[in-house]
């Protein structure tokens, strides 16, 4: 059994056969309701009538368009042609944390093979870091920095170009980044596209 | 410009043929893109007169849909339908269209408000059958999204999904205006007409509809 809230939800919803029986059940006591119903079965049939009057678009529709499309320059469809996808490694590239993590890795590597007391003395700070007091453990990092200074000019050729391979994707991200940002400075706004007929 | 119309548009499915017509015009055949716009013109103009209420207007709008679909053509993947695509950039358009329209009627009811109202509201003389020019003032009286939404889904028999899919509304938004729609119709229906619009035995024909 439902009420008049119910036939009027039933109503907005469309008439759905489910429930078709308890709004009849319903109407045949509420002459508010049967009314309502009515007036749905009247308005679907007015709605099914509208859908067969689709409206013609006016004589010479197509021809007006396919003037304005020959009128078209050549550059409003290029720009409108989507963009297309930089490939992965440039994104990647892109990413200041990936170019970071890519820089870290070797220089990580570098020093883990070939400065063994530049590692040692990171070690020892990490550890007076964690049990010490700041004055210690800024004095542990002067003597990395010392240490590390001193093994750089003295460091083997392989250590060297880890070194720099580690630089690569950091280089390659700050001129992606430039490019970019000087792109967008310098290139001109995008004119609206024309919206005048021809 | 190719002159000669594109011959798939003679053969195979009709699916089959648009998205032939479709790959040709994204390649910049605008012989192809002519026979999309032949047929698809009077569903786009018919949607964009719903929402702007105004012929001319429509046109506009209904050219300007075409032409930017021309232009975005390649980027038209083939999730959807292409009608469904086109009426997305319809809709946008007419929307866009509508505010400035609204901008300016504002201004202009301002100076004459009675013949404005007087063209909205049911004329209390009239005809109280369900005659076509009083019913297209009931679904003037909806809002842009409830026009819109009873346009696509009774007039072109959309889904909801569909509609959902052309309007970039959630498939529940489309409901909740398909429902408002209803009732703010039925509601006016009543009160226009008071009983006599309504065919007597209702109850008797609902089985018809449902």
């Amino acid at each position: 059994m439902i009420w008049c809230d119910g036939v009027e939800r039933w109503l907005n919803e469309g008439m759905p056969a489910r429930g078709l029986a308890a709004a009849q059940a319903h109407a045949r006591r509420c002459p508010g309701c049967d009314q309502a119903i009515a007036a749905a079965v009247a308005l679907e049939a007015m709605l099914a009538d509208a859908a067969t009057r689709t409206p013609s678009a006016p004589a010479g529709f197509t021809d007006a368009v396919m003037a304005r499309i020959d009128a078209e320059p050549m550059t409003a469809r290029a720009q409108a042609a989507p963009v297309t996808a930089p490939p992965w490694w440039l994104v990647l590239a892109a990413e200041p944390a990936a170019a970071v993590a890519l820089a870290v890795v070797p220089a990580v590597l570098a020093i883990a093979l070939y400065l063994p007391s530049v590692r040692d003395a990171l070690v020892s700070t990490v550890r007076l870091a964690t049990t010490s007091s700041v004055t210690t453990t800024l004095s542990g990092i002067s003597a990395v920095s010392a240490d590390a200074s001193g093994f750089l000019n003295a460091m083997s050729p392989a250590a060297r170009m880890i070194l720099a391979v580690g630089l690569v994707p950091l280089l390659l991200w700050g001129w992606f980044a430039a490019s970019t940002w000087l792109g967008s400075a310098l290139s001109p706004p995008r004119a609206s596209p024309p919206r005048s007929r021809t | 410009m190719k002159d000669s119309l594109p011959r798939t548009a003679e053969r195979g499915s009709p699916a089959a043929d648009e998205r032939a017509l479709i790959r040709r015009s994204a390649g910049g055949d605008a012989a192809a893109f002519r026979v999309l716009v032949d047929r698809h013109r009077d569903r786009a103009y018919g949607l964009a007169l719903r929402i702007v209420r105004s012929e001319p207007d429509a046109e506009e709008v209904a050219q300007d849909a075409f032409v930017r679909a021309w232009r975005a053509i390649g980027e038209f993947r083939g999730d959807a339908a292409f009608s469904t695509w086109l009426y997305r950039i319809v809709w946008r358009r007419a929307v866009d269209r509508a505010a400035v329209l609204k901008t300016r009627l504002d201004r202009e009811v301002a100076l004459e408000p009675e013949t404005e109202i007087a063209d909205v509201a049911p004329s209390a003389g009239a005809d109280r059958g369900p005659d076509p020019e009083r019913f297209e003032r009931m679904i003037a009286s909806l809002s842009e999204s409830q026009r819109a939404v009873v346009t696509l889904f009774y007039s072109e028999d959309r889904s909801v999904a569909e509609v959902a899919q052309a309007l970039e509304m959630p498939e529940g938004t489309v409901k909740t205006h398909l429902s408002r729609a209803r009732s703010a119709l039925r509601r006016r229906l009543l009160e226009a007409s008071g009983t006599t619009a309504i065919p007597p035995g209702g109850m008797e024909n609902i089985d018809d509809l449902v």
